[in-house]
C-alpha cells in the first residue's frame, strides 16, 4: 500500500495572515513524526519561498517564514511553487529559497489528483 | 453506493464563530457524518480556537459551544491547539496529565487542548479530511 504524504496548500501571503504560520506549523509537525509531506504555494503563497527576507522576528514580532519553510526543505518535504503565480507577481525563480520546485498549474493539478487524499488548505 | 460507516472523518476549523458560518457548517456536517455512523474529530485551530469559549449567548445565531457539546455527547472527539489557546488567553498552566489536557477555566469541557501533534496524528489516521475558514 503506497502512503499518501500530506499536502499543506498556502494561499495566503507571510506576514498578513496567521494562515501561513498555521500551515508551516502543520508541515514541519508532520515532518517530525516521519510522515511525508508537500507543501503547495498558490496565489499569494509565493511569498513564502522569496529567499532574504528581513528578520521578521526582529522587526514586526513575527516568525521567520524563509527559515521555516528551509527547515521544511531539509527535513525531506517537497515544496511547490505555482509558476503562474511567480509569473503574475513578477518574482524571478533566483529570488527563489533553495530546494523549490516551480511548477504549472496543471502539474500541481496532477500533484494533487495523485496523492491528495489529505489536503490541508490555509 | 459506498459504505462509509466507521469511518473516519476529520474535521479542521480555522475561523471564529459568528464572524462567518464556517463553525456553523462544520458543526452541522460533523452532526450528518455522525449520524451516517463516521468516527468524526475536530481540531481548533487559529481563531477557531474561541469555538471552545464558555458562556456563548448569540442572540440569533446557532450556539457554537453548545453544538460541540452535543457532538462530543454523540461521540465525537474535540481537540484545540496549544499554541493558539495560549496566545489567546484559554490556558492557564502546565498540561495536567489527570485531566488529559491543558488547563481552561474558559474552555467548554467538550474541548481538550492539546498540541499541534494531536492534529498531525488526526490526519495520519483519518480516511476524509475537510478544512474550514482557512483558505
Amino acid at each position: 500500500m503506497t502512503i499518501m504524504p500530506i499536502i499543506v496548500q498556502i494561499t495566503k501571503p507571510p506576514f498578513g495572515h496567521e494562515n501561513t504560520f498555521a500551515g508551516l506549523y502543520v508541515a514541519s509537525a508532520s515532518l517530525s513524526k516521519g510522515l511525508d509531506v508537500i507543501v503547495i504555494l498558490m496565489g499569494d503563497g509565493v511569498y513564502v519561498a522569496e529567499k532574504g527576507q528581513i528578520d521578521p522576528q526582529k522587526n514586526i514580532f513575527l516568525p521567520p517564514t524563509e527559515t521555516q519553510l528551509n527547515d521544511i526543505v531539509d527535513l525531506g518535504g517537497r515544496v511547490i511553487v505555482d509558476k503562474n503565480a511567480l509569473y503574475e507577481r513578477g518574482i524571478e525563480y533566483e529570488k527563489l529559497i533553495a530546494g523549490v520546485e516551480v511548477k504549472e498549474m496543471k502539474e500541481i493539478q496532477n500533484v494533487i489528483l495523485d496523492h491528495g487524499d489529505k489536503v490541508v488548505a490555509f | 453506493m459506498v459504505n462509509e460507516k466507521g469511518k473516519m472523518l476529520t474535521l479542521m476549523l480555522f475561523s471564529g464563530p459568528y464572524a462567518s458560518q464556517y463553525a456553523d457548517h462544520m458543526c452541522r456536517i460533523a452532526k450528518k457524518a455522525l449520524d451516517k455512523g463516521y468516527r468524526v474529530e475536530i481540531f481548533l485551530y487559529g481563531d477557531g480556537v474561541h469555538s471552545q469559549l464558555k458562556g456563548q449567548n448569540p442572540k440569533m445565531f446557532f450556539n457554537i459551544g453548545e453544538a460541540l457539546t452535543e457532538l462530543t455527547a454523540k461521540g465525537a472527539i474535540i481537540k484545540s491547539c496549544q499554541r493558539c489557546s495560549g496566545a489567546r488567553g484559554y490556558i492557564e498552566g502546565e498540561f495536567d496529565e489527570k485531566l488529559d489536557r491543558y488547563p481552561s477555566s474558559k474552555a467548554i469541557d467538550a474541548v481538550k487542548i492539546y498540541s499541534l501533534y494531536s492534529f498531525v496524528d488526526m490526519i495520519d489516521r483519518t480516511d476524509h479530511l475537510l478544512t474550514f475558514g482557512s483558505a
